[in-house]
């Protein structure tokens, strides 16, 4: 799966399923205040990843992630 | 996933404490799943107008999952840890179970990230008729 492949899907379930409106996913938009995410959501997101990527995420994926494009970069290395 | 012989004695494998106990019997165990049961009876603390209160069941389900935790951890030889409910959606409570009814809940771990497990709820008696359901966020205190 190439990445503009992943963005494309990643973007499709954050407006579908964390009601993102999609003027604002942006590669620079920061991840949990674009989706204002709190601790009890995280577990939505991996449940999503899970279910269109196949991928399970631990809490230390997390650690360097604060942008939307450090996300896409997580799944992308995940699925290598 | 059913236990070759149901656990009656769980008190020690849940946090709380009688009379705030809303299972009474451990009935199958895997990693993603528990079934417990619960007799209702008339001196349950939500035991209102001949049945188990909305409050009370919700107590029922959340009390199923941290009999999971709680087994879990005894089977590990550790001490049941506290937690609580995080978040509730996606709730029906179709009807109320009634005095000496059992129910039987059945609850599927959808996943578990830092601490937080997410897990979909099901109440039924055992006529296999659905009593309630919802998805539940609980939440291991740290």
């Amino acid at each position: 799966m190439n990445k503009e492949v992943i963005i494309e899907k990643i973007n499709n379930f954050l407006i579908d399923e964390f009601e993102v409106e999609s003027e604002d996913i942006s590669p620079e938009a920061n991840l949990k205040e674009t989706l204002d995410l709190d601790s009890l959501d995280f577990v939505d997101l991996v449940v999503s990843v899970e279910s269109n990527f196949g991928v399970k995420l631990e809490g230390e994926d997390f650690l360097n992630v604060v942008l939307l494009e450090d996300f896409y970069n997580l799944i992308e290395n995940k699925l290598l | 996933m059913l236990l070759d012989k149901p656990i009656s004695n769980i008190e020690n494998l849940i946090p709380q404490k009688a009379p705030f106990v809303m299972v009474d019997t451990l009935l199958g165990f895997s990693c993603e799943n528990i079934i417990s049961s619960f007799k209702i009876i008339e001196t349950n603390i939500f035991y209102k107008n001949q049945t188990l209160s909305e409050v009370g069941l919700i107590e029922n389900m959340a009390q199923t999952v941290a009999l999971h935790t709680g087994y879990d951890y005894f089977l590990k030889g550790e001490p049941t840890p506290m937690g609580y409910i995080g978040s509730i959606k996606e709730i029906q409570i179709l009807m109320l179970p009634q005095l000496d009814e059992v129910i039987i809940t059945e609850v599927r771990i959808l996943q578990e990230f830092m601490g937080v497990t997410l897990v979909e709820i099901t109440i039924s008696n055992t006529k296999k008729k659905k009593i309630a359901s919802c998805t539940m966020k609980t939440v291991m205190a740290t």
